[in-house]
């Protein structure tokens, strides 16, 4: 009887075990759909401890992140592609390049996030967390407009190779997980592709825009004719190829002469041309052409109103940073020895407006003055000069506001 | 005995005092003349230099022999000229160090055996107008250090016997060239300095031209001519009509100019509107020095008056309207600097010190700060003009107690960089951009051959209490340290060079 007692023991274990099996099976199964390697994004503030005050893309991730391959490291890969043209999700668009190197894909322009994390057979994130946050300004599109982005996220093993956001077909067997998401959004500036289409008329635009800027007070000087010359070599400089280099000189001088004979004959129409640069020209490139502007402003050693008035015209319309504008225009007044300023002049120059209150007036000229006062230590004596100016200036544009 | 002494190099006058036996801090007076403060001009002769009030009459004579303002000069790369009478950018003629030193081994020479000296700077003065100082003590033969004015004089206050002044105080000093005006705790015998701001070119000579171009305004309508604004007679003029426009409404002078004598009359209102704009700056500095310490004016339990030019009643005014209450008066505020440089000498040079002295500066302590954001440039992507640039960061920010020491980490751009460019930069504001600091020290440095981008270099700024920074800059891979001190009492010039023409007998 006793075998019969053994025999039953034998069966019900393995009819246990068979069974135990089976629910692993079935939980592992579970755990993998549920664990499946997801990818969040959302459009949000991030936290005021991050230091990060734009709008950004949260990149979140959960789910299986292991390496079955045995390893104990895989790779966690981000892209971002433009899928505006492409119907089926599943399709890659043209890369998204990043504004930002921290976000560049090593060696290329092309928006990446690439991490090497630790990881097991059956590492995974239980939970939603935020891998990174993205800035939107940093995202830039082929295209500006309303544009179809997917974002996209895979686990893969460490020996990856890619190249400007594609893979070999060998390589994507090295992906372990991958996730997507599709998110709508609008592109106000230029796209990369837009960059180098308008390149060549952009760069036109910029001389004639300098044009202008020499001949706001009235009178072009040849020091105002030099840097714009010497714009205009910089970029030649940079190009490799002789031939394309003579046949880029050859246009230049061309506009150069034409934008010359417009502005001595006032017959730049800065409205018009502003528009068009605006709808053409990158951010980088406004900022090339501002930069331009400052310096052919400060080149005389004196900053006129009409020059003032000329690039302040231009500047709110291009969209550029205010802030980062008054930056630049401060090194110029800095360095130049003469500002002929009127009173509206002045205050435009400090940042006041017309909606500003007593208070809010003469605590901003405060911030101007200690600005100034403290460049009056300057090594240089020049810049000690004008800062002088500059503190007396707003001195006696307190003394109005009866601060 | 030897002695240890405190001076005011000022941009008018000068002061010097010493401790008493009791350790009470005394001004040593001119014997010539039993004056307690020394004009800050120079008549400078063939053979022979002449300080005080007897070159301001020798400039009568000849004007253009005569160095004035040497102080606000220290900076600058200019020499008095003795040709052209005033300060000029060229190689012949004195530097501001050597001008400075003929009026401190003038001061030096009221008395004997001097030892030790403390000299007073304005807080405001950056590391090369100290350093033009330290060179002036050098060449007339003194081994000093530099102190504050603002903190000189607060210590002077908090040390005066049978007054009774505690708690946070404002000092406002208005001197002959230079305004400062500084927070600063007081207990018992315990200053802890908590800021200070400043305007190297706000005092007296500033107000002296805005009344030099009155009179001259006023002789032109009358007489159809003007006067020579340069001439020194004018500025002694000016002067004086200042001073007794601080007690009188109206002044009435006779000028005389190219066209003979006038009367002029000048009345406190029109001088006061002439300096408005100066007066809209001393209001701005006292915000902002509020505004930095987070202190309302209900916090300040006093304000302190220093420098000649606080005498002017408009002063007294701004800052009662500001502070809601009025300054404390009743010290005599040309002496005052001096008097506290005197105390601080002892406080640095307690072993020379007899026991009475060592018992009276037992409880004086001081605490001061850092007057300049002190840092390093450093490469980073500017994020809205997408491209990269150089800005500045800071390691040791303003008004950081001293002695204090900050090490701040960076990294190389990229694996495999040889070397970084690391500069020391001094800034009164907290500035990023680097057109706006100067920088005071620049030095290449080598990195280990196989560097990483992730590789920490670790730059620690030590400064102490007498304004000597200890940089060091280590590359943490190879365990490579630069060390630098940016030591202000490095002179700047040769001493052997400056003193070689400065061959006179001092009067």
């Amino acid at each position: 009887m006793e075998w019969i007692i053994w025999i039953i023991i034998v069966v019900a274990f393995a009819v246990i075990g068979n069974f135990t099996e089976k629910k692993e099976a079935e939980e592992i199964t579970e755990a993998l759909i549920e664990n499946k390697f997801t990818l969040s994004v959302k459009e949000e503030i991030p936290p005021k401890k991050t230091g990060i005050d734009s709008t950004c893309f949260s990149i979140q991730l959960k789910g299986l992140c292991n390496n079955p391959y045995g390893g104990d490291s895989v790779k966690i890969l981000f892209y971002i592609y433009d899928n505006t043209e492409n119907e089926d999700d599943n399709d890659f668009g043209l890369p998204v390049l990043a504004a930002h190197e921290v976000f560049c894909e090593p060696g290329s322009r092309v928006l990446s996030r690439q991490e090497e994390i630790v990881s097991s057979t059956s590492h995974y994130w239980p939970d939603f967390f935020t891998w990174f946050y993205l800035p939107k300004d940093f995202v830039i599109p082929p295209h500006k407009g309303k544009r179809k982005l997917k974002f996209w996220a895979a686990i893969t093993r460490t020996d990856i190779k890619l190249d400007r956001g594609g893979f070999e077909t060998s390589e994507q067997k090295k992906i372990i997980h991958h996730a997507r998401e599709i998110i709508d959004c609008k592109f106000k500036e230029v796209g990369y592709m837009e960059e180098l289409i308008n390149r060549e008329a952009v760069e036109d635009l910029t001389i004639e825009l300098g044009m202008g800027m020499a001949a706001a007070d009235g009178h072009l000087e040849q020091k105002e004719l030099n840097i714009i010359k010497k714009w205009v070599k910089g970029s030649i400089d940079v190009l490799q190829d002789s031939k394309i280099k003579n046949k880029k000189k050859k246009h230049f001088e061309s506009i150069v002469k034409t934008a010359y004979t417009k502005a001595k004959n006032k017959r730049i129409s800065t409205s018009k041309l502003v528009e068009e640069f605006n709808d053409k020209a990158s951010k980088t490139q406004k900022y090339e052409a501002v930069q331009l502007l400052l310096d052919i402003a400060g080149a005389d050693e004196k900053l006129s109103p009409e020059e003032d008035r000329y690039i302040n015209k231009i500047v709110k319309t291009t969209n550029i940073n205010l802030k980062t504008f008054k930056q630049m225009k401060n090194k110029v007044i800095a360095n130049v020895e003469n500002i002929e300023t009127s009173e509206q002049n002045a205050e435009e120059m400090f940042g006041i407006t017309k909606d500003m209150d007593k208070s809010e007036k003469c605590k901003l000229l405060r911030k101007e003055f200690t600005k100034w006062n403290n460049q009056t230590t300057h090594k240089d004596s020049k810049r000690r000069k004008r800062a002088k100016d500059m503190a007396k200036l707003v001195a006696d544009l307190r003394k109005k506001y009866n601060c | 005995m030897k002695k240890i002494i405190g001076i005011d190099l000022g941009t008018t006058y000068s002061a010097i005092a010493t401790l008493d036996d009791l350790g009470n801090p005394e001004i040593i007076p001119n014997p010539e003349n039993n004056n307690k403060i020394t004009r800050s001009a120079v008549y400078i002769g063939k053979d022979k230099a002449i300080v005080g009030d007897k070159a301001l009459e020798a400039s009568i004579t000849e004007p253009k022999k005569v160095a004035k303002k040497a102080k606000i000069k220290m900076e600058d790369e200019v020499v008095f000229s003795t040709k052209e009478g005033e300060w000029v950018d060229g190689k012949k003629g004195y530097t501001p160090s050597q001008v400075s030193s003929l009026i401190l081994s003038k001061l030096k020479d009221y008395t004997s055996g001097v030892k030790k000296a403390v000299i007073t700077v304005p807080a405001k003065f950056a590391e090369a107008s100290r350093a033009a100082t330290l060179d002036a003590a050098k060449l007339a033969g003194l081994d000093a250090e530099l102190i504050n004015e603002p903190t000189a004089a607060v210590l002077h206050y908090a040390n005066l016997p049978g007054v009774k002044i505690s708690g946070r105080v404002l000092v406002f000093d208005l001197g002959g060239g230079t305004f400062d005006v500084t927070i600063a705790k007081i207990k018992d015998k315990k200053v802890d300095v908590i800021t200070s701001r400043g305007d190297k070119h706000l005092g007296g000579e500033d107000f002296d031209q805005e009344l030099i171009k009155i009179i001259d305004k006023k002789y032109k309508k009358a007489k159809g001519k003007g006067l020579d604004v340069k001439d020194s007679k004018l500025a002694q003029t000016a002067e004086k009509i200042k001073k007794i426009l601080s007690s009188k409404e109206k002044v009435t002078e006779i000028i005389e100019g190219p066209k003979g004598p006038h009367k002029i009359e000048i009345k406190r209102e029109e001088f006061e509107e002439s300096i408005d704009t100066y007066l809209e700056k001393i209001k701005m500095l006292m915000e902002e020095v509020l505004d930095e310490s987070k202190f309302k004016p209900s916090n300040i339990s006093q304000s302190l008056l220093v420098g000649g030019s606080s005498r002017i009643p408009i002063v007294s005014k701004i800052i009662t309207k500001i502070m809601k209450k009025p300054p404390v008066k009743g010290v005599n505020v040309d002496e005052a600097v001096a008097l506290g440089a005197a105390i601080y000498a002892g406080l640095q040079n307690k072993t020379d010190l007899n026991s009475a002295q060592k018992k009276a500066m037992a409880k004086v302590d001081l605490t001061d700060v850092c007057n300049f954001y002190m840092g390093t440039l450093a490469a980073f992507q500017d994020q809205e003009r997408q491209q990269w640039g150089i800005a500045n960061t800071i390691i040791i920010p303003r008004d950081e107690k001293l002695p204090c020491s900050v090490t701040k980490t960076y990294y190389p751009l990229a694996d495999g960089q040889e070397s970084i460019q690391w500069s020391v930069t001094q800034s009164e504001g907290e500035e990023t951009d680097k057109e706006f600091v100067t920088i005071i020290h620049e030095e290449k440095i080598s990195l280990s051959k196989k560097s990483l981008a992730t590789d920490k270099i670790n730059v620690t700024y030590s400064y102490d209490t007498s304004g000597k920074m200890h940089c060091v800059v280590e590359d943490e891979r190879s365990g490579k340290k630069t060390e630098k001190n940016i030591n202000i009492t490095e002179t700047s010039k040769s001493i052997k060079q400056l003193k070689e023409d400065l061959d006179f007998d001092i009067e």
